[in-house]
């Protein structure tokens, strides 16, 4: 069932208000819930608030992607990893990531976005972020690795040894 | 789904790297998990080397081999004395396989190195071969597969 007609405000985490239609949040499964729990009559109640866990930055994109993907048929495929390609994102979502790389921390803003999307439960773009991150650390050296994700090294050397040698047991 | 509410139980805890929350939350399993689904083995074995948080947030992650029918994912091997754990087709190139020569003290080693490479494994058959119960005992087994599977045989 899709309503049209009916909206729905979301609070952020740092206080914005943000009034969306339902034919946007039906591809979350978090502010779905949320509806349907409140129980209301969707043809009484034009208008529907619901707080989600994300701020006003990161919902800003998540709405883009959503007003993108509105059409997008629900439920959200299940795909078995011989199904799964990480080199089938779609042009849109490739440029709306890549606008990402002119902010301060473009690293940060993926994050946050995988993050709003899993709070969210919108699979369709907690897949295409995970797969995102993961285009760009597959095949990478391990120093490559942690200059992609920002980590610094704080193992032992012992350790690392250890973990080499664990790690030659499966690439022998 | 059950790791929904485990998984955040099994957040990362504080290392003192300089991962934000934002990092640490795509540590959870689920998420970490749908990462390293689009990655190949050896990414998934380098990144234990990036950091503690993340070699624990690999040991965290569940790994999927469902897409692959008629797939061994356990075998030892007698002739050669090298015990061989497949988690995958065999003749995959994809597949995790952990080789270890044969001694009873080193078994113990062959399952605890699979907890650090993954916690779940998700797969659509479990095919066991040659496995000498006498010497590798049946909680060992249970230990190095720790399997959720649809279609055991």
């Amino acid at each position: 069932r899709i309503y049209p007609l009916m909206r729905v405000t979301l609070t952020t985490s740092d206080g914005a208000s943000v009034t969306v239609s339902r034919q946007l949040t039906k591809h979350s499964g978090f502010i779905e819930k949320a509806i349907t729990d409140m129980a209301v009559d969707d043809n009484a109640v034009p208008l529907s608030a619901v707080a989600v866990d994300v701020d006003d930055a990161t919902l800003k994109l998540v709405i883009e992607w959503l007003t993108e993907h509105r059409d997008d048929a629900l439920p959200y495929p299940e795909k078995t990893d011989e199904e799964r390609r990480a080199d089938d994102i779609p042009a849109w979502d490739q440029a709306f990531v890549q606008k990402w790389d002119t902010k301060e921390d473009q690293q940060q803003t993926l994050y946050a976005v995988i993050t709003a999307a899993d709070k969210l439960d919108i699979k369709g773009l907690l897949d295409m972020t995970c797969k995102t991150l993961a285009n760009k650390i597959n095949g990478k050296t391990v120093e490559e690795m942690r200059e992609i994700l920002q980590l610094e090294c704080d193992f032992t050397e012992e350790e690392l040894a250890e973990i080499r040698k664990e790690n030659a047991w499966c690439e022998n | 789904m059950f790791i929904s509410i485990m998984s955040r139980a099994l957040l990362p805890q504080d290392t003192g790297c300089l991962s934000d929350e934002s990092f640490r939350w795509i540590l959870i399993p689920e998420i970490f998990t749908n990462i390293l689904r689009h990655l190949k083995r050896k990414d998934r074995l380098n990144l234990r080397l990036c950091s503690r948080e993340v070699e624990e947030a690999v040991a965290q992650s569940d790994l999927y081999i469902d897409g692959y029918p008629g797939l061994s994912i356990l075998y030892l091997s007698r002739r050669s004395r090298v015990f061989k754990v497949h988690f995958g087709l065999k003749s995959k190139r994809e597949t995790l396989r952990l080789k270890k020569h044969f001694e009873d003290a080193d078994m113990e080693e062959v399952a605890r190195v699979r907890e650090r490479i993954f916690s779940r494994i998700y797969t659509n058959y479990v095919d066991i071969r040659n496995i000498d119960y006498n010497v590798v005992s049946v909680t060992l087994v249970e230990r190095i597969l720790n399997v959720s599977s649809r279609n055991k045989k």
